[in-house]
C-alpha cells in the first residue's frame, strides 16, 4: 500500500512509520487499540510532547497499543481518496476504522475542520450520533478541551486537564463495557466529559438558558485533571524521527502551568496549577533519554522555564553531566528581563537561536492591566545587554486589541522597538503581531474582541511604522478562533459546511478562506458576530459553564480589571 | 582531542528509508553513533560537528548497496564488535556490511570516485506486472542501441543544469533478468541523476517510472 503513495508524494518520509523507538505491537493479541491523532501535518505534530507521553503510556500497558496518525498532506491526500484507501495508521499500516478509540487532541481551534477530514478520510461517520458501536470511540483532550462545545456532536468524550492517569481509566472502562452504556460509564470517570448526555437549551436572544445533565449520573460540574508531575510518566524512549520536524530535539517537561496569571493567558488554566519535576528526576529522565535517542540537544520545556525553582543550578548539572558529550542545552521562552538573558548567555544560545521575549504590550501601563510586569527599562536593558553578548536578531511577540488598550499603546510598542534599534544598528527585529482574542476560564472570557477593521488597521499601521519584520496570523483567523474559542454547540452545523465546502488547514496561511467561512456562516444562519464581538454578563451561563479549570466563575470575576 | 583513528563504514539502504533524504539521513546516523557510543572525534569552534564525510547524495527513492562514511574517532575501537553495536542502533533498512581502517591522512574516498555503476529493474515493462506500457526485452535493447549511437545527449537536472550526458555514459546493457546496468562517470563529483536517463531512453512519464527500483550498486574508485 505504501509503494503506492510514497513515490508520488512531495514528503514520503511522513508516512514511513519507521522513527527509532517506535513500537510496534502484536495486533491480534491486544485487546485495546488506539489510534492518536495530531490533525495536522507530521512535522508539527510529532513535535507534540503530550502525545508522546500517551503513546508510551499506553504502548506501557500489557493489553492496550497505541498507533499514531497525522494529516496527511494534499498531495497525499489526493492520492488516498483517488485508489479509495481509507486513512491508516503510521505503524500497523491498519484504516483507522479498526481501532477501538480515536484519541484527537485539540490544540488550537483552527484544527477542528482537519479533525472532520480525518474522521472522512477514514470512512467514519463524523456525527457521534451517526456511529454505532462497531465505529471507534472517538475522544479529544489537549488545551482546546476547555471549551469543547463546537466539537459537541463529533467528539463522544472530551478529557479535560492532564491526561496521563485518565486515559488508563478510559482503558480499564473501555474493556469492561456493555453494550450502549460505554459513554454513560466514561462520564463516571473524574475530567471525562461527554456532551451527548447533555442538553443545552437557549434563550431567544441566543444565550444559554440551562446546561443540563440528562438522567441519573451525570455530574453537573466537571472538573479537569491533574496529575502530580514528580510520579506521573514520561516516555524514556521518546519518538526520534527520521525526517527533519519543527522541536527536533529531546524535551524535557521540567515545569507545567505557570507561577504567573496574566490575565489575557489561558495557559495557567489548561496547565496549571504551576508544579515541577525534581532535578533529580529530570536528571533521570534526561539519561535514560539520550541514551535512547542520540538527540544532542535538550530543550527544559515549560510556559515560563527561568521560574523554575534553581534554574540555574539545573542548568549547571545538565551542562556538568552531558556538556561534555557535546550536548547543548535550551530553553524555549525567555521572559525579557536580566536574570533571563543570563540564563541564555550561560548555555551559549548565542548565534544558535535568535532570542525570543513576549512582552506583549507596548506600554508600561497595559502591560500591568494584562498581568505582565515588566518595565521598559528593564526590556531595554536587557536588549543591550543582548547585543553586547553577540545577538543579532530578536524576535518579539506584541498583541493588538487587548482590552483597555489606547491609540498611545500601539505608538509605544513603536518606541519600544525603535529604541534600542536606533542605539544598535546591525541588531535585527522580528515582530509578531497578534490580535488578542478573549478565552474562556481567563479574567477576559466575558469581553469582546476588538473589531477586524480595527485591528487591520493597528497591525498595519505598526507593520508600516516599526523598523523590523512583521509577522502574524492574518486578523480574520483570529477573528475565526475567536468565535470557536467562546462558541456554543449550534457551531457544529457551521463547522461541517465549512469543511464540506473545502477549509482544511485553516492555521495555514495559505490554505485559509475566510471567504468561504463567511458564506458557511451565512448558510447555517449564524451570526459570527455573536461569540466574538458581544460583552457577555458575569451571570450568563457561558458555553463551558459546567466545566472546571482551576479558577472558579468569581474568582476569575474578582480579576477582571 | 585529536582523532587517532579513520574508519570506513560501508553499509546499504533498502525499503522505506530509501525515501529518507541525504540530510536526514547523516543525523539519523549521527544519533546512531551516539547511542551506539562509538568515540567520535567533533570539530572545533562554537558549533562542534562529527567530523566525518559520506558518500555523494543519493537520489530519493533510490535503493544502494554501497554507502558509505569516513568517520574519525578520538579513541581506536575493536572494529567487529563496534560493527555489531552500531548495526543494532540502525533503523530498519540500514545494513552495515564492512568496517575498516583508513589512514589518518588520506583524502575522502568522494574525491577518488571514477564511476557509478546502478541496476534498474525493468521487470515492469516485461508485461508481468500490469503498470505500465509494455516492451520486450529486443524493444528496448534496440533503444539502448539508438541511444549510444548518438554523439550527443543534452538533458537537464532538477536543479537545472544541462548536461551532455552521452559522454558519461561507460556502458548501458539489459542483463538476464531485466534489469538495466548503467555505469555512469561521475566527473569531478558530479553525478547525473540515472532517473532521468532511463526516462529518456524509453521515452515514458515520469510517472511511469515511479515503481521502478533505482538501486546503486557500487562506486568504481580511481
Amino acid at each position: 500500500m505504501l509503494d503506492n503513495i510514497l513515490p508520488f508524494v512531495s514528503k514520503p518520509g511522513r508516512y514511513l512509520g519507521n522513527e527509532w523507538n517506535v513500537v510496534h505491537k502484536d495486533w491480534e493479541s491486544t485487546q485495546v487499540k488506539v489510534a492518536l491523532c495530531y490533525p495536522d501535518i507530521y512535522e508539527l505534530g510529532m513535535s507534540n510532547l503530550g502525545l508522546q507521553i500517551l503513546y508510551y503510556i499506553i504502548n506501557g500497558r500489557e493489553d492496550s497499543l497505541a498507533e499514531r496518525v497525522y494529516a496527511p498532506g494534499l498531495d497525499a491526500e489526493e492520492i488516498l481518496k483517488e485508489r479509495g484507501i481509507p486513512l491508516f495508521s503510521l505503524e500497523s499500516k491498519r484504516p483507522l476504522r479498526d481501532f477501538d478509540i480515536i484519541g484527537f487532541t485539540l490544540q488550537h481551534e483552527l484544527s477542528y475542520t482537519n479533525i472532520l477530514n480525518v474522521l472522512n478520510l477514514a470512512n467514519i461517520p463524523l456525527r457521534s450520533r451517526n456511529r454505532d458501536g462497531k465505529f471507534p470511540l472517538i475522544i479529544a483532550g489537549g488545551p482546546s478541551a476547555s471549551n469543547p462545545e463546537p466539537l459537541a456532536d463529533f467528539i463522544d468524550a472530551f478529557v479535560l486537564g492532564d491526561g496521563e492517569e485518565v486515559i488508563e481509566e478510559i482503558i480499564e472502562t473501555y474493556k469492561q463495557r456493555q453494550e450502549n452504556g460505554l459513554l454513560k460509564s466514561l462520564a463516571k470517570i473524574p475530567g471525562v466529559y461527554v456532551p451527548s448526555l447533555y442538553e443545552v437549551n437557549y434563550k431567544e436572544d441566543g444565550t444559554i438558558e440551562q446546561i443540563q445533565g440528562k438522567g441519573d449520573g451525570t455530574p453537573e460540574i466537571i472538573e479537569k485533571r491533574v496529575v502530580d508531575l514528580e510520579t506521573s510518566h514520561y516516555p524514556l524512549a521518546p519518538l526520534v524521527p527520521l525526517i527533519d520536524i519543527s522541536q527536533n530535539r529531546l524535551n524535557l517537561e521540567i515545569q507545567r502551568g505557570c507561577p504567573h496569571s496574566c490575565r489575557f493567558c489561558q495557559s495557567q488554566a489548561v496547565y496549571g496549577p504551576c508544579r515541577v519535576r525534581s532535578k533529580k528526576r529530570l536528571l533521570e529522565i534526561a539519561k535514560d533519554s539520550f541514551k535512547s535517542t542520540g538527540y544532542d540537544e535538550v530543550a527544559l520545556t515549560s510556559l515560563s522555564s527561568t521560574d523554575y525553582p534553581g534554574i540555574e543550578r539545573l542548568i549547571d548539572e545538565f551542562l556538568t553531566c552531558f556538556g561534555k558529550n557535546h550536548t547543548s542545552v535550551s530553553l524555549p521562552s525567555l521572559r525579557p528581563d536580566r536574570f533571563s538573558l543570563a540564563l541564555a548567555i550561560r548555555i551559549q544560545q548565542i548565534r544558535k537561536t535568535g532570542l525570543t521575549f513576549a512582552p506583549e504590550a507596548g506600554s508600561e501601563r497595559l502591560r500591568r492591566l494584562i498581568g505582565k510586569r515588566i518595565s521598559d527599562e528593564e526590556f531595554t536593558s536587557t536588549i543591550s545587554q543582548a547585543y553586547n553578548a553577540g545577538w543579532r536578531l530578536v524576535k518579539l511577540y506584541f498583541m493588538i486589541g487587548l482590552p483597555g488598550e489606547k491609540e498611545d499603546d500601539i505608538e509605544a510598542i513603536i518606541r519600544l522597538v525603535k529604541g534600542p534599534k536606533n542605539r544598535h544598528r546591525n541588531l535585527n527585529f522580528n515582530v509578531t503581531i497578534a490580535a488578542f482574542v478573549p478565552k474562556p476560564h481567563t479574567p477576559f472570557q466575558w469581553l469582546p474582541m476588538e473589531n477586524l477593521a480595527e485591528l487591520r488597521r493597528k497591525k498595519d499601521y505598526l507593520s508600516r511604522r516599526l523598523p523590523a519584520q512583521v509577522k502574524g496570523h492574518t486578523v480574520e483567523s483570529s477573528f475565526l478562533e475567536a468565535v470557536f474559542s467562546r462558541g456554543d454547540r449550534r457551531l457544529g452545523m457551521v463547522l461541517e459546511k465549512a469543511w464540506a465546502m473545502g477549509c482544511k488547514f485553516d492555521q495555514w496561511k495559505e490554505h485559509f478562506r475566510f471567504d468561504i467561512w463567511q458564506e458557511a456562516f451565512s448558510r447555517s444562519s449564524i451570526d459570527p458576530d455573536f461569540y466574538v464581538y458581544r460583552e457577555r454578563d458575569s451571570e450568563e451561563i457561558l458555553p463551558w459553564s459546567h466545566l472546571l479549570y482551576g479558577r472558579s466563575r468569581e474568582t476569575l470575576v474578582k480579576d477582571r480589571v | 582531542m585529536n582523532s587517532i583513528q579513520k574508519v570506513r563504514i560501508e553499509y546499504s539502504k533498502k525499503g522505506p528509508v530509501r525515501y529518507i533524504g541525504h540530510l536526514d539521513l547523516m543525523h539519523t546516523l549521527f544519533r546512531a553513533l551516539k547511542r551506539a557510543n562509538l568515540p567520535v572525534s567533533y570539530t572545533q569552534g562554537f558549533n562542534p560537528r562529527i567530523k566525518c564525510s559520506f558518500s555523494p547524495a543519493l537520489p530519493l527513492g533510490f535503493a544502494s548497496e554501497s554507502e558509505y562514511m569516513e568517520l574519525y574517532l578520538d579513541k581506536k575501537i575493536d572494529i567487529s564488535s563496534s560493527v555489531d553495536n552500531l548495526q543494532k542502533e540502525l533503523p530498519e533498512g540500514l545494513t552495515v556490511h564492512n568496517m575498516e581502517k583508513l589512514s589518518l591522512f588520506g583524502k575522502s574516498s568522494n574525491v577518488k570516485i571514477k564511476a557509478v555503476a546502478y541496476r534498474i529493474n525493468l521487470e515492469q515493462f516485461s508485461g508481468k506486472s500490469a503498470v505500465s506500457t509494455r516492451a520486450s526485452k529486443e524493444d528496448i535493447e534496440r533503444k539502448i542501441r539508438n541511444f549510444l549511437d548518438k554523439e550527443e545527449i543534452f538533458l537537464t537536472n532538477k536543479k537545472g543544469r544541462t548536461v551532455n550526458v552521452r559522454p558519461l555514459i561507460l556502458s548501458m546493457e539489459m542483463d538476464s533478468d531485466w534489469n538495466l546496468r548503467l555505469l555512469l562517470e561521475a566527473r569531478g563529483g558530479f553525478n547525473f541523476n540515472p532517473r532521468i536517463i532511463v526516462k529518456t531512453l524509453l521515452g515514458v512519464e515520469k510517472k511511469e517510472l515511479a515503481f521502478v527500483e533505482f538501486t546503486r550498486e557500487k562506486f568504481l574508485f580511481w
